[in-house]
């Protein structure tokens, strides 16, 4: 310490990682104190996620951008059930904040004041409330405005699965009443499908899974996914964001409404997280096991139901034939 | 001794500076390599001295800068070629190196350089132990075993999980 400074440390600090400067922080107290500045923390933020820099988040009094860091790098992990909080919330509380990432850099930015399109009727705030929590939740992302190409890949000769499966995404809620965020994104695509329309038109998944206990569905997992429909426009190197989806689903693949799933979202601020990207897969290979699983168990038990509707019609219908035959 | 940059020996047009480092050593430099540096340039605005004595840059890390700075003032050198110069003259360095060189480029005002060396040192620092970072920087540790403990209590998300390196 003697032969840096302390601007020049934290100069340096300001370039890593929010991981390795929190880490960094327990070294001495000294530099404890210093890397508790909250510039060094906006500019972490900012060099992570650019939407932040383009929206004043309504911080608390305890949170600041550390611990917006905190709460919105690690990703959620399907471990165990947080605790029950009961609070009425509407689909007004929460922002999102969404940021696309080609090899690093950032190629697509952009922030959404609620998760509710409040249209030209916002005047009867009311009946778009009613609508929204009986209607299955879908929040999407793209308007003609933004449905921009963004600027990406300047090597042609890569294969655009390959683009594509370079892609990275991040979605973070900040509640604005509770002053707190969570990552509802995997980061990496979980799924790449290529899409039937057109030549280089690909469909990438992302999302997370959220441990519920009460009763929002029959199910103790919800999931987010996060559907990005794009076209590779491989000459120019750019990619075209068709559409860009927030719906929540059920273990069992229906859609969830719009109050079902502001609760989920709710409980997603909860939720346990982790750096470790390893630990979030392995939980959402175990959540795909289990909904698996969960398919085979309603398709027996529909196929038994069906077997004992069959032989009640056949039984009614031996009945009917005994008594006619009696009769006659 | 007066060593001559890299650049070949000088046109007796260009007007030059000589750097004399900590350690006695003296360095030729031309002028516009020279006021790339903003403390230098201060330095030359203020006197007409054409001597620096620089008393707490080495040898080892003036001759590193001066490097530099003469590859930057070359009109020559298109900005791709300066950019991978820059690249190739911080890889491979040791910390300790980088450390002086980020000191010196400090106190000179080399702004682009001291950012191309901070970068560098962070890309080192990713996922290194605390115990790393005490070595490389000198850092006592003050804390007590208890406030440590609670300290990485307070930012537990920063350590779930990782695989820390210790070299």
């Amino acid at each position: 310490m003697d032969q840096l400074h302390r601007d020049l440390i934290i100069d340096i600090m300001s370039r890593l990682d929010g991981c390795t400067v929190a880490a960094t922080a327990s070294t001495c107290i000294d530099l404890r104190d210093a890397v508790e500045d909250e510039i060094l923390w906006r500019k972490l933020c900012n060099d992570t996620w650019p939407s932040t820099s383009k929206t004043q988040l309504p911080f608390h009094k305890t949170g600041g951008f550390k611990s917006f860091y905190a709460d919105a790098f690690p990703l959620i992990v399907n471990r165990g059930v947080s605790k029950t909080i009961h609070t009425s919330s509407s689909p007004w509380d929460f922002i999102s904040l969404i940021d696309i990432y080609y090899k690093g850099h950032c190629i697509f930015s952009k922030v959404m004041d609620a998760i509710i399109e409040e249209g030209i009727y916002a005047s009867c705030r009311h009946n778009i409330l009613k609508r929204f929590f009986n209607y299955p939740f879908k929040l999407n992302l793209l308007d003609n405005l933004t449905n921009l190409p963004s600027t990406a890949f300047s090597d042609y000769e890569e294969r655009g699965y390959k683009i594509v499966g370079d892609l990275r995404l991040s979605w973070i809620v900040f509640d604005r009443r509770k002053g707190k965020a969570v990552n509802i994104s995997s980061w990496k695509p979980r799924t790449v499908h290529k899409c039937n329309s057109s030549e280089e038109g690909y469909i990438i998944c992302f999302g997370c899974i959220v441990p519920i206990e009460d009763g929002v569905t029959t199910h103790r997992l919800a999931e987010c996914v996060i559907t990005a429909k794009c076209e590779l426009m491989i000459k120019q190197g750019c990619i075209r964001w068709e559409e860009i989806t927030l719906v929540i689903k059920d273990m069992d693949g229906s859609h969830l409404n719009g109050e079902q799933s502001v609760r989920v979202m709710k409980r997603a601020l909860n939720c346990s997280r982790s750096v470790n990207h390893d630990a979030v897969e392995l939980g959402y290979q175990q959540f795909c096991k289990q909904k698996i699983q969960l398919k085979l168990k309603d398709e027996k038990e529909e196929s038994l139901a069906n077997l004992f509707c069959a032989t009640i019609a056949i039984a009614t219908l031996l009945g009917i034939c005994y008594a006619c035959a009696t009769l006659l | 001794m007066v060593t001559t940059d890299e650049k070949g020996p000088l046109t007796a047009k260009k007007k030059s500076v000589i750097i004399r480092s900590c350690d006695g050593d003296e360095f030729l430099v031309s002028e516009s390599a020279a006021v790339l540096s903003t403390s230098l340039k201060k330095i030359l605005e203020e006197k007409e001295d054409r001597l620096i004595h620089l008393s707490d840059i080495d040898n080892k890390t003036l001759a590193m800068v001066i490097a530099y700075l003469s590859t930057h003032a070359d009109d020559g050198l298109s900005d791709d070629l300066k950019r991978s110069f820059d690249q190739e003259f911080v890889s491979g360095k040791e910390f300790d190196v980088l450390k002086y060189l980020v000191l010196a480029t400090d106190t000179l005002q080399v702004t682009c350089l001291c950012y191309t060396v901070a970068k560098k040192m962070a890309d080192i620092m990713k996922n290194k132990l605390v115990e790393w970072v005490r070595r490389e920087f000198d850092i006592q540790n003050d804390y007590t075993p208890e406030a440590e403990a609670e300290i990485r209590r307070l930012d537990a998300w920063a350590w779930d999980d990782r695989q820390l390196e210790d070299d």
